[in-house]
């Protein structure tokens, strides 16, 4: 007699979302494309509306207007929602630190997802850190925050935030207590990418002068390393990535961006070292929404959109997708930050 | 929106040397945001025993019609040596088959037989 044995299936495949639905590609792209007119985000939310869980392939995405955050499976069966004010931008906790290199069967799911949730106060656009369980049940808040635009998690279940209007990041520990902050001067942060092993690692942040900046991260706090400058002459930086695998010799930066009619991608080691780059590539769509890489796939994905260029404004210093909004001058701190320390220094 | 304008484009890279591989239009306009995660999909497949012997010869293993071993592990398929085929040859000398590795430790095929797919790809 038979035994039939239900296994899961480890590949994996890129989500592209939008206001108006959702597109699913394989990892090679050559086959299974699927068009889900009902996952949709908003033209209001940034490119952090979505994040992929990376064992069970769970998504959560943001939708800014209608006020909720869902967790679909891959096929876009929708697992769990969340009324929320106006989200803009989440990130996945995800079940280990690093990217495990075989999946069990069955596969882990999420720790919860980090959520900035933006909301009116009076006449004062401000916002607050949401952390919900992996069922998007709300476990803790901080609030209130000036100009969030992208948050991570930190190994503790804490997390680090970037702000734009005051220009600094900022690490919140699990008990929402500020540990620190680091602000830039004349600059802001515009992406976070850290690639976490166990407690130390190094958290990588894209600013708005076309560097990326390396932090030492610890349990306690993080410091300025180095800064990188990645950019070709006439582009811009778009997004950045990293591997997050156990092996620090195999955690790698990929920084993409491109100029009016051409795109480039580069590779750095943890310590900045350049290791490989194609530049000049013919990318009619030259300007770089989001990279992605995950777990088992040999491949790093770029989305472009040649719309967006000319609201990007060639050799101007604003963007369409990272533009600055008006906010308060209200403080950004956490409900509970009587331990906090801050740190503020022009950026080398 | 920009109405059916397809405006976006994604560019697939080779992590290792940041090749271009391809590149694909989505059937949309005015994206936001990409995420990449697994398949929620399953592989369904069957365990049983067959009145037949199936030996492999001089490193080929029998093509078998419609059948789908899809679920292997490369370090377990080692047709050069005729130990016990569970364990991998690591030691010089262990081998007892016809091939005699007695200085040097059979290589593990790079190419999978045909019928089998590699399922984890990473160590």
């Amino acid at each position: 007699m038979a035994i039939i044995t239900d296994r899961y299936d480890p590949k994996q495949g890129v989500t592209v979302i939008s206001g108006t639905g959702s597109q699913r590609f394989t990892e090679n792209m050559d086959y299974f494309s699927q068009v889900f007119a009902s996952v949709y985000s908003s033209d209001l939310n940034n490119k952090f509306a979505i994040d992929s869980c990376w064992e069970s392939g769970n998504i959560y995405y943001a939708n800014y207007d209608e006020g909720y955050v869902k967790k679909i499976c891959f096929d876009g069966t929708v697992l769990a929602s969340l009324a929320l004010t106006n989200p803009l931008a989440l990130s996945i906790f995800q079940y280990s630190d690093s990217m495990r290199t075989v999946i069990p069967d069955p596969p882990q799911d999420d720790r919860g997802c980090w959520i900035i949730d933006e909301y009116m106060d009076g006449f004062t656009k401000v916002a607050r850190l949401v952390f919900t369980d992996h069922n998007l049940n709300i476990v803790k808040t901080i609030d209130p925050l000036t100009n969030p635009i992208c948050v991570i998690p930190a190994y503790d279940g804490g997390c680090y935030v970037a702000d734009q209007t005051l220009q600094s990041i900022s690490r919140y520990s699990s008990s929402s207590v500020l540990l620190g902050t680091y602000t830039f001067l004349g600059i802001y942060p515009k992406e976070l990418a850290l690639d976490l092993s166990n407690v130390t690692g190094n958290l990588w942040v894209l600013c708005s002068d076309d560097k990326v900046y390396n932090f030492s991260v610890t349990n306690t706090g993080f410091t300025l390393r180095f800064s990188i400058s990645p950019i070709v002459f006439g582009s811009h930086v778009g997004a950045i990535d990293v591997d997050r695998n156990s092996t620090l010799s195999q955690q790698y930066l990929y920084v993409t961006g491109g100029s009016r009619d051409s795109g480039w991608i580069k590779k750095y080691d943890k310590d900045g070292g350049l290791i490989t780059s194609q530049t000049g590539l013919a990318m009619p769509f030259p300007y770089v929404l989001k990279a992605v890489q995950g777990y088992g796939s040999d491949r790093v994905y770029v989305l472009a959109d040649f719309t967006k260029w000319d609201n990007y404004g060639y050799d101007s210093s604003s963007s369409s997708s990272t533009e600055i909004r008006s906010s308060s001058s209200s403080n950004s701190s956490s409900s509970s930050n009587s331990s906090s320390s801050s740190s503020s220094s022009s950026p080398p | 929106m920009n109405g059916d304008k397809m405006t976006v484009k994604i560019y697939e890279f080779l992590k290792s040397d940041l090749t271009l591989v391809t590149s694909m239009v989505a059937n949309m306009a005015n994206s936001v945001s990409m995420s990449i995660s697994h398949y929620a999909g399953s592989v369904k497949s069957a365990q049983a025993t067959i009145p037949y012997v199936i030996e492999g010869v001089d490193k080929h293993v029998p093509y078998i019609e419609e059948a789908d071993f899809c679920i292997v592990t490369r370090k377990k398929i080692d047709l050069t040596a005729t130990g016990v085929n569970e364990k991998t040859i690591k030691d010089v000398g262990a081998d007892i088959g016809k091939y005699g590795y007695v200085d040097s430790v059979p290589a593990i095929p790079s190419d999978l037989p045909p019928g089998f797919q590699e399922v984890y790809k990473n160590e």
